[in-house]
């Protein structure tokens, strides 16, 4: 049968989409206080503030903590002379395959947030669009990306 | 005299002056909003100055007709070492370098205005970037020719030319390669009037309609006005004969657009030619198409009648206009065209089709979508009458029957063909190495019946092309991913 791929994505990847789960909740706070504020002092129905309440409770949650565990259980990735395997997705599951012939190029890239866990995202640029694998070690990025700059050998021909 | 013209060529010359009228259009167009703005502004109003209007009005002229003299003085082009270089922009320099191997395709059209002048319009396409990258507005067709030859898209003809375009070193080639193929007549009225451009045409007759339609009622009831004249019941011959003459003209639009469409196949290139007003002909090498695109619309399909199109990185245009390589070709006959002019792609005797278990998928998602329409409708739309909604489950069942139907894909040694489409018959046919990437993915119903849906993408213009096979079962669509990336036919089994 077919081989799945096998390589998780770094732990510490949960750790930084909380982070970010974490920042937008607190932006979501700030924006209720302003409506609450609003809500107490120009007599707004409080009927708005309930439900935006309760969608930023929910989005947080989901946000905080189901995305970045299911993400985590989700992503798998394997790399080798031939191709560029990815499986990933919640609401559907996807293979993605790239010959690693097609591979163009390679970019590392670091949030802020993705700096300070020492993790960043290693893109894959094809003709067609680009692909991404979210959350590496830092070191196990520039591994991915040094493997596959030996790997890719694209020829003119092809385009 | 030709020495001097293609050594001019290499070193820098401006366009033909008539591209001044175009490069004031095109500021023109930026102007125009606004310029509109000033009118409206300076005529609503209780006293209109006429000095303020007319000077304004003058004023913007001026500044127009002076952008435009200056874009084209601006403006210089020439042939260095088998790469185009264009110099352009007033007030920011901008300088492009084409290499001759990054060029996918050059075309040129030649306006009323261009064949009033003997010009031509060049454009070049590379892959990426935006679309054209490089546009000459008018160039001689000398001018063309030579940079068709330097950026490696023509053989060079005529001896003479030899010497003076040092980088077309002509390489011992066998006999060049000659096909050519002209759209008759007949077949051009047989192309105009199953086109199903009609949509188009009354999509824009129903938006200037209901545009007027305000004004309309204001000034006049024309729908009183009509049955006054005629009688309720001739509104419906009303009706039949706007539509009649909607479709005469996107009969009459698409006609002159493909009026004498010729294809040629000159050594590895194809030069497609087509217009009768406007002359337009594109050049693409046939190393750049990506994949073969045969389509058959509703109307054409029960007289086996194709249109060939062609994906290719370059020459992708607006939406469904360009890539036309050839509008009507006889079923019969396909095999043999494709072979005259895309001989590494061909046709697929036997396809692949879908098993039983496919066709609840196909249907789930539009069945329940217009149930969910029709049954608000059958219980609020007074008199019965809303029963009738009931039409649009049936449809839905009708439309993705066909398409589960239609879904096959066949392998051949190279080459994957894939068929969909629903009234259109679609088939594509991809070479495996064109390929970028592939992806099978699975919702979580496809999941639960062990189905999939297969996706591959091709290079097209800014936006990759995709292609699916919908719901085809879940290890078949692994088996093809493993033939796509080739090496191992068996894949060693897996212990796990």
């Amino acid at each position: 049968m077919y081989n799945e791929p096998r390589q998780r994505i770094d732990s510490n990847a949960l750790k930084a989409w909380r982070m970010s789960g974490f920042i937008s909740a607190s932006v979501y706070l700030i924006i209720l206080a302003i409506l609450l504020f609003l809500t107490l002092r120009f007599d707004w129905p409080a009927w708005i503030f309930a439900i935006a309440l309760m969608v930023g409770c929910l989005t947080s949650v989901i946000e905080i903590i189901v995305l970045p565990n299911m993400y985590y259980r989700e992503w798998r990735y394997e790399i080798n002379e031939d191709q560029v395997d990815l499986k990933h997705g919640i609401l559907f599951r996807k293979r993605t395959t790239i010959p690693m012939v097609r591979v163009q190029h390679v970019d590392t890239k670091q949030g802020p947030i993705l700096r300070k866990y020492g993790l960043a995202t290693v893109t894959f640029s094809t003709a067609a669009g680009s692909h991404e694998i979210p959350a590496l070690t830092e070191r196990s990025a520039d591994e991915v990306r040094r493997q596959i700059a030996s790997l890719a050998r694209i020829s003119d021909e092809e385009i | 005299m030709k020495k001097s013209e293609s050594a001019e060529l290499t070193t820098s010359r401006r366009l033909h002056p008539v591209s001044v009228i175009f490069f004031i259009g095109k500021s023109v167009k930026d102007l125009l909003y606004p310029m509109i703005a000033f009118i409206l502004t300076t005529v609503f109003r209780d006293d209109i100055n006429w000095l303020w209007l007319f000077g304004g009005i003058a004023v913007m002229m001026i500044i127009m007709l002076t952008i435009g003299l200056l874009t084209w003085y601006r403006f210089v082009y020439y042939l260095d070492q088998g790469s185009l270089r264009v110099d352009h922009g007033i007030f920011i320099r901008k300088k492009l370098w084409i290499t001759k191997d990054r060029v996918q395709a050059v075309d040129t059209t030649a306006g009323v205005l261009h064949r009033i002048f003997g010009l031509l319009k060049l454009q070049v396409e590379t892959a990426g970037g935006k679309k054209p990258e490089v546009v000459l507005n008018a160039i001689s067709g000398r001018e063309a020719e030579q940079i068709r030859i330097a950026l490696g898209l023509m053989e060079v003809s005529q001896p003479e030319i030899i010497s003076d375009v040092p980088q077309a070193t002509p390489v011992e080639k066998a006999a060049p390669v000659e096909q050519r193929i002209r759209l008759s007549f007949s077949d051009l009225l047989i192309y105009s009037t199953t086109s199903g451009k009609i949509g188009v045409v009354l999509a824009v007759i129903g938006a200037a309609y209901s545009q007027l339609d305000e004004w309309l009622a204001e000034t006049l009831d024309i729908w009183g006005f009509i049955s006054y004249w005629m009688g309720s019941a001739q509104i419906v011959w009303l009706i039949v004969f706007l539509i009649v003459i909607a479709w005469l003209l996107a009969v009459l639009f698409t006609s002159i657009r493909e009026y004498g469409f010729t294809l040629q196949l000159k050594g590895d290139k194809l030069v497609i030619e087509r217009g009768l007003l406007e002359r337009k002909q594109v050049t693409v090498p046939l190393q750049r198409i990506q994949a073969v695109h045969l389509v058959e619309n509703v109307f054409r399909r029960p007289f086996g009648l194709v249109t060939v199109h062609i994906v290719s990185a370059g020459y992708a245009g607006k939406e469904g206009e360009s890539a036309i390589l050839f509008p009507l070709v006889r079923e019969r006959e396909l095999a043999a065209f494709l072979a005259r002019f895309t001989p590494q792609y061909q046709l697929a005797d036997e396809w692949s089709r879908l098993g039983k278990r496919s066709l609840l998928s196909f249907m789930l998602v539009p069945v329940i979508l217009t149930l969910a329409i029709s049954i608000p409708a059958i219980i609020w739309i007074p008199y019965s009458l809303g029963w009738f909604a009931l039409l649009l489950p049936l449809l839905a069942v009708l439309w993705s029957w066909l398409r589960y139907r239609q879904t096959g894909w066949s392998l051949l040694q190279q080459q994957i063909a894939i068929q969909y489409g629903s009234f259109n018959r679609h088939r594509i046919l991809v070479p495996k190495r064109r390929i970028q990437w592939n992806r099978l993915s699975q919702s979580v119903f496809q999941v639960r019946k062990e189905l999939a849906t297969l996706n591959i993408a091709l290079t097209s213009g800014a936006l990759p092309a995709l292609f699916y096979i919908k719901h085809l079962p879940f290890n078949i669509g692994m088996e093809l991913k493993t033939w796509m990336i080739g090496k191992k036919v068996n894949p060693p089994q897996q212990s796990k």
